[in-house]
This record gives C-alpha cells, structure tokens and sequence, in this order.
C-alpha cells in the first residue's frame, strides 16, 4: 500500500513538473502540448488507440513466441553438441549488438512492406538476448542439480524440461523480460520508420501518423499508452510470475 | 554367493595428451549385498573418481564393473548418490515434491496417492514428516541431509553411493547423521559405499574399510569390532592405529596425485577397447 502510494505520488510530480515547465517556458502546443490536451486526443480517439495497442500486441506476442521457440532451439543445441556451442556464441557475439531496426532496410527488400517485415525485426530483435539469457541460464545450473536429473534416469528432452528448465528459471524470465522490452522497440522503430500497409498498423503506426499531421497532443497519447502496456506487462505479468516461482522458492535476492 | 558390485581392474586417466594424471589404476574388490563399505583416503586419492565410476557418470578407461552381474556404463536409479554439497534438492519443489518427483521419475505408473503416501514413510523415517511443505531454502543443512537419504532411499536403489555427505556438518550434526544411517541401513537392508576422510567415521559405520592412496586400492581391512561402536571400545584405538597407518605410510606422496608416463595410456587403451 505505502509501495503504491508512493508511485501515485511520483507520477503526480513528474505531472505537476510537466505542467510548471510548460506554463514557465511558454511553449507551443505543438511541441510541449499540456496533459489537458493529452487527455482529450485520448479520449477522442480511445477506440483508435485501442485497435492500435491490440494490433501491437498481437504482433509482439507472435514475434516474441517464435523468438523464444528460436532462442530454446539455439541454447539446446549449444548444449547438445560439440561444434555448436562455438559457432553458435560466435553468431550471437556478431548478432546481439546490431540493433533490431538496423535489418529493416533488408527486411524490406526480403519481405516487402508489411506485417511480416515487422514481424522479422521483431524476432531478430528479440532472438539473441532471449538465447543469450537462456543459454547463461542453462550453464549455471549446480552440478548436484543435473547429476540427480541423470541419476533418476532422465536425459535428453526430458532432462530438460524436468530439470534445466526450472533450475535455470530466474535467466529464463530475465531472458522474457529483455525480449519483451527488445520487441517493443523494434516494432514501434520499424512502423515508425516506414509505417503501415493497408490501413493497418500498430502503435508505432499511431505515432506516425499523428507526428505527420503534426497532432503533437495524439503522439504524446500514443507514447503514454505504450508506457502503460510496459507498466502493466511489468508489475501485472512479470512480477506475479516472480513472485510465485524464483521469489517463492528463494534462488534470487529479494 | 555373488557380490552385489564386482570391480575389476578399474582404470580412470584423467589429462589430455602427453601429460597423463592417473585418476585410480587397477582397482580389484567386491562389495556383497547389504554391506555398509567405506573408502578412505587422503583428497585427491581417487575415492570420489572410484564413486563417480560406479554411479556411471564417469567413463572409465579400463577393467570393468559389475553391478548383478551387468556391466555398468551410464547413470540410473539403481545406484543412487548422495553428493557433497547443500544443493542436490530441486529448490522450485517442496521437500514431499522432491522426494515425489524421484519416485515418479523412477517408478512410473504409481498413483499421486501412492506416490504421497510413500514420500510421506519416507521422511517419516528420516524425521522430516513436519518439514514436507517446506521449501529447501528453510531447511537447516542437516534436514537437508535427511531430505537427500529420503529421496535415495524413495527411488529404492540397489546401492547407496555417498560421497562424504557429511562433511558439511558440525560434529553433532555429524554423529546425529551417523546414527540414523546406521538406523535406516539396518532398517531398509540397502547397500552402501560410503567415501569419506573421517577414519572415526568410517571405523562407526562401516563393515570394511577400502583404503585408497594415489589412486590404488591400499588394503581392504575388515572391522573387527561389534556393533554399535564407541570411541571407548577395547580394540578400537588399536584398529584406528591400523587405518591411521595404512593411508599415513603414503604421506610422503601428499596431496599431489601420481604423475603417469603416457606408456600406461596406450596400455590402458589396448586392454580395454
């Protein structure tokens, strides 16, 4: 409760100080609008952002599925074999500093403008920090751990999805949690850059078009709501599951 | 009768090429069903290596061992260990999960109320029925140790391998571990080899005694004395003397395990593949 209060509090400043700036500087609507104007572009066009946050969603939650499946595939193979292990860091060295964004221009001339050019930054974003977090993870695992593992008879798949998979839990969710966060970025970057085909988009696609139109009050909406869709996913989402697993069972500091 | 665990010429090398370390060489002895074997010896002497052998985790480079009669070559429950180290729980399961989690693995087809009624004899036995709920983190590092000898004893093994399981405890957590070893080894009837570096512990608990040093099976020294056994017992400062001897007489060697010339590889190699 006090936890909660004291975020109300901070939110409530950081508006107080938005509103002080404004005023104080005298600054357009259209490059400082104040949180009135906000509010009203979003209530105005709520059923317009919603459509936007869902396509977004939907999107990510596909990227970021097939990321995960991708980074699984890769870790298991770096576990398995004897040649793997080196190429495969190899590629992540080269792959996990070159920001999502920057495979756009091939992603466009491989896939063309669209859903699925979104869809490969997003995976590509997402993959290598995801693979990177798993792979730590499964390496960390105590000995003792996967020798019990062994010494009941498991191996294989079964080893890993008995044993490995929970051992290396807390890598794994720090894994989602920079792969959610990758994958945002990645697909409001790439609508962004080039927007949206066939009237459909995301919320990159929302901003877009409002910073065209030069409707500074509807950018700042759509920024909000993304900030929004963080929170929630992080303290709603994340922080349940961490509470209910590496918290509960004690395998990371509080 | 035929032993339980048959060893015969047991060579592990371990090092790359070139610089070979014998890790044990020529190891010979049986161990006869429900027997209680101790192996001791200074660290580096090749105890954990010989245990690590036995469970399968560690592929041997000569001679043989059996297990029944069968030659054992990869990990399963029928030989299950007890490590060094706190962490051998899973720590995402309860203590009744764990224990539940080993026999389903091992025993498929049991019933959940099977399978909670057996978890449930088994840390009665070690004295853990108020503790089944907790997670590892709230057990102290003897219930620990008693939630591992549950778990292995649940997955009902042909051999216990322990390899010094207790080291981590003071003294009276120690001797308390003893007793209720001894009580479930009479109780259960199960085969145990035990390693450790306690020659009193090993004189307490064991029926013989395998003494190891730079990687050879020194002697096999029967235990003369009766059970239970005190510090106090006629005899028993004299069989201590015996074991004291027998690992001390290597103290020259210290710590440092026997360095082989690469000749012995290739030897190994041609005998055994």
């Amino acid at each position: 409760m006090k936890t909660m209060l004291s975020k109300v509090a901070f939110i409530l400043s950081l508006a107080v100080l938005w509103e002080t700036v404004r005023i104080a500087g005298g600054y357009s609507e259209l490059l400082l609008p104040g949180l009135l104007s906000v509010a009203s572009s979003f209530w105005a066009e709520r059923a317009e952002l919603l459509k936007n946050a869902l396509f977004s969603l939907r999107i990510i939650g596909t990227g970021l599925s097939t990321a995960v499946a991708l980074a699984m595939l890769l870790t298991l193979l770096c576990m398995n074999g004897r040649l793997f292990p080196g190429v495969i860091t190899d590629i992540m060295a080269i792959m996990h500093p070159l920001p999502g964004i920057a495979i756009l221009p091939v992603a466009i001339l491989w896939f063309g403008i669209g859903v699925k050019s979104v869809l490969f930054v997003i995976v590509f974003s997402a993959v290598w920090p995801l693979a990177n977090h798993f792979y730590t993870g499964f390496r960390s695992i105590p000995r003792n751990q996967l020798e019990i593992g062994r010494n009941l008879g498991l191996s294989g798949l079964k080893l890993a999805l008995s044993v490995m998979l929970p051992a290396s839990f807390p890598h794994i969710l720090g894994g989602l949690r920079s792969g959610w966060a990758r994958a945002w970025q990645a697909s409001v970057a790439a609508e962004l850059v080039f927007g949206a085909a066939g009237g459909q988009g995301g919320l990159g696609w929302y901003l877009y078009k409002k910073r065209f139109m030069m409707e500074t009050p509807g950018v700042f909406a759509g920024m909000l709501v993304i900030i929004a869709i963080g929170l929630v996913v992080e303290y709603l989402i994340f922080t349940t599951v961490e509470n209910l697993t590496v918290r509960k069972w004690k395998v990371v500091a509080d | 009768m035929e032993p339980l665990i048959k060893v015969t010429g047991l060579t592990k090398i371990y090092g790359t090429s070139g610089q070979t370390v014998a890790g044990i060489k020529d190891v010979n002895f049986d161990v006869m069903e429900g027997e209680l074997v101790s192996v001791i010896g200074r660290s580096g002497c090749g105890k954990t290596t010989l245990l690590r052998c036995i469970a399968g985790f560690e592929k041997y480079d000569g001679g043989e061992i059996f297990l029944d009669g069968k030659r054992v070559c990869s990990p399963g429950p029928d030989r299950f260990m007890v490590f060094q180290g706190l962490d051998q729980l899973f720590p995402w399961l309860t203590v009744r999960g764990n224990v539940i989690f080993a026999m389903k693995t091992v025993h498929k087809g049991m019933t959940p109320k099977e399978l909670r009624e057996r978890a449930g004899y088994y840390l009665e036995l070690v004295g853990l029925s108020g503790w089944a709920d907790c997670y590892p983190y709230q057990l102290s590092g003897g219930m620990k140790q008693r939630a591992f000898l549950a778990r292995a004893l649940s997955v009902n093994p042909r051999v216990l391998l322990m390899d010094e399981p207790f080291g981590s405890l003071d003294a009276f957590g120690r001797r308390a571990m003893q007793e209720l070893l001894l009580k479930l080894w009479e109780k259960t009837g199960v085969t145990i080899v035990f390693v450790t570096h306690d020659i009193d512990e090993c004189i307490k608990l064991s029926d013989r005694i395998l003494v190891f040093a730079s990687g050879s099976l020194k002697a096999i020294l029967a235990n003369p004395l009766p059970r239970p056994r005190q510090c106090e017992d006629a005899g028993y400062r004299n069989f201590f003397a015996e074991v004291s001897r027998m690992i001390g007489e290597e103290a020259g060697a210290g710590e440092e395990p026997v360095r082989e010339p690469a000749v012995r590889l290739k030897w190994a190699d041609a005998t055994l593949r």
